[in-house]
């Protein structure tokens, strides 16, 4: 079993991607690397630690073997994961180890070979280099850098909110002209909206304290973000243009 | 499998962000949490971001989400209605109307698989109420004419159209599966494969005000003789032990029988109960009318069957 943590340092208030890889050996080939994937297992991960004790479900992924879940540490410290079947007493994979959340891993606890992560700093692609990736994961960015604005992680709290909206303007600015194909012949509004939200951001960043900029975000969610998205991501409206009436 | 044929091999992705751990085997005790589908924390943040526009963060659909009939998704029957994979297949590809986007393109399985956590936090279940259930079928029912009638005298009052619909829940024992009860969907074969002898009772979802006023979600558990079983509620839901005793143990098959609940010490939520267990007993009474109807050629269960139409 190879369980994968993603990312590899952990911080409390921050998800974890857990990629469980389970094989087992060919029967009689105890030499061969080449494993069978454990399929159709129902396996939980329990999770134990300075925080509040949990139990979730570890979901196949649709690749044979591939099983994955989610987990928000709760607190910093040593915690112990442990992976093992549903079902008391049935036969399958079990595995128990401890990482470290917001402290260092336990040397101890990293079972026969451990590769470390390499912590990158300050490797982050510019404004700039953001909006030219793909408008997905412009997006992706952006729904980001807000959430930690309007529900910041522990920690997070302290973004610079006046940077942030301006790097979030900038990454709406990025969206002009990109207006999605099956949309194509309604570019303009498309841009209009990415404008517009740019424009009020813009605005926001510019009032004077933390709790006003954070405060004129809420109205946008619904008068910019989701008049933009029922139209050009979910294409379940055909016309935003007398918002917040609709025609589909 | 056994565990020493499992692979404890070193390795692991050399991304910058990616920490790989190759593992020690050990025994992991099974524990008695409950099992979480997801990550509610994480949930947290993606309804936010995918959901709340439409389906809302309060109580209620937002109003372009009402224009857009978008439903309350923190509904105990809504999600009793649905199993999870049901759930996740909906977020991740659409459906089942043309206005419910497929949010594949920005959610994963394992995000899908929070927000169902998100979802069901805190809501009474059906196996609140019959806790060693292993397999429920859920139903619509209207209720009109006679059941209707008697639905009306015995809450005192006429019911909303909203009220003469009402979803129950049949449940079954037997082997309970490792994660759960079992939704058994409405297609012959499946429900032909409940055994009527395991029938354990019915649940239905209502709403009793909640200690801030709010409408709080409650599960009210019919045994076969259609008397009230259990009441169950969210841990911040109404306090159910003061009305608890003028409920439980309450009610019957016999309609001339059945009575409203009296509570001197919680009268707002007997009435309400009241009102919840005289549509349920018509829509039990249905479904153990429709049950009995399908088995009805089945010879070991015949007799079984016939008693339990009212």
């Amino acid at each position: 079993m190879r369980v994968t943590l993603h990312p590899g340092e952990l911080q409390a208030g921050h998800l974890v991607a857990l990629l469980v890889d389970v094989g087992r050996h060919k029967d009689g080939e105890p030499g061969s690397t080449e494993t069978i994937p454990y399929e159709n297992g129902k396996l939980g991960l329990t999770v134990s630690g300075p925080g509040s004790r949990l139990r979730y479900l570890v979901r196949p992924l649709g690749d044979a073997g591939i099983y994955g879940a989610h987990w928000t540490p709760g607190a910093k410290g040593l915690w112990t994961l442990s992976i093992a079947p549903l079902v008391q007493g049935e036969a399958g994979p079990a595995v128990s180890f401890q990482v470290g959340v917001g402290v260092p891993m336990p040397a101890s606890a990293q079972g026969h070979a451990v590769q470390t992560s390499r912590v990158v700093v300050a490797a982050g692609r510019s404004i700039e280099e953001q909006t030219a990736l793909s408008v997905k994961a412009v997006m992706a960015e952006l729904g980001q850098r807000w959430l930690k604005l309007v529900d910041p992680a522990p920690g997070e709290e302290s973004a610079d909110a006046k940077a942030e909206m301006v790097a979030i303007a900038a990454l709406s600015r990025g969206l002009v002209g990109r207006v999605p194909k099956a949309w194509a012949k309604e570019s303009g509004d498309y841009d209009t909206q990415a404008e517009q939200l740019a424009a009020a951001l813009d605005k926001a960043a510019a009032l004077k304290d933390r709790k006003a900029q954070i405060a004129a975000l809420a109205p946008l969610e619904q008068a910019s973000c989701l008049r933009c998205h029922v139209k050009f991501r979910d294409s379940v409206v055909a016309d935003v243009s007398s918002w917040p009436e609709v025609k589909k | 499998m056994r565990a020493s044929k499992l692979r404890a091999g070193a390795g692991g992705e050399t991304g910058a962000r990616l920490f790989a751990l190759a593992l020690v085997l050990a025994a992991a005790p099974a524990l008695a949490e409950p099992l979480l589908p997801g990550d509610r924390a994480n949930a947290t943040r993606l309804w936010r971001l995918q959901c709340a526009g439409c389906h809302g963060a309060g109580e209620a659909p937002t109003a372009i989400g009402r224009t857009l009939g978008a439903p309350w998704l923190r509904d105990a029957t809504f999600l009793a209605a649905r199993d999870d994979d049901q759930l996740i297949a909906t977020m991740l590809k659409g459906g089942p109307g043309p206005n419910s986007p497929a949010l594949g393109g920005s959610l994963d399985l394992l995000d899908a698989a929070d927000l169902v956590a998100f979802l069901r936090a805190g809501l009474p279940t059906v196996s609140d109420i019959f806790t060693d259930a292993a397999a429920y079928t859920g139903k619509r029912y209207k209720l009109q004419g006679p059941a209707q009638q008697r639905a009306e005298r015995l809450s005192g009052g006429d019911l909303t159209p909203a009220e003469t619909e009402l979803t129950i829940f049949s449940v079954y024992g037997g082997e309970r599966p490792a994660l759960g009860a079992r939704l058994v969907p409405q297609d012959p074969v499946s429900l032909d494969e409940l055994p009527m002898k395991a029938k354990k009772g019915y649940v239905v979802f209502g709403e009793l005000t909640g200690p801030a006023g709010d409408a709080q979600p409650v599960a009210m558990g019919l045994g076969l003789d259609f008397a009230v079983t259990r009441l169950a509620a969210s841990s911040q839901g109404p306090e159910l032990s003061r009305v608890a005793p003028a409920v439980v143990g309450k009610g019957g098959r016999d309609p001339g029988k059945r009575k409203p609940f009296v509570s001197k010490t919680a009268p707002g939520p007997a009435r309400a109960l009241t009102r919840l267990y005289a549509r349920a007993v018509e829509a039990a009474a249905l479904a153990a009318k429709e049950e009995a109807d399908r088995h009805l050629f089945d010879a070991p269960e015949k007799s079984a069957a016939s008693k339990e139409v009212p």
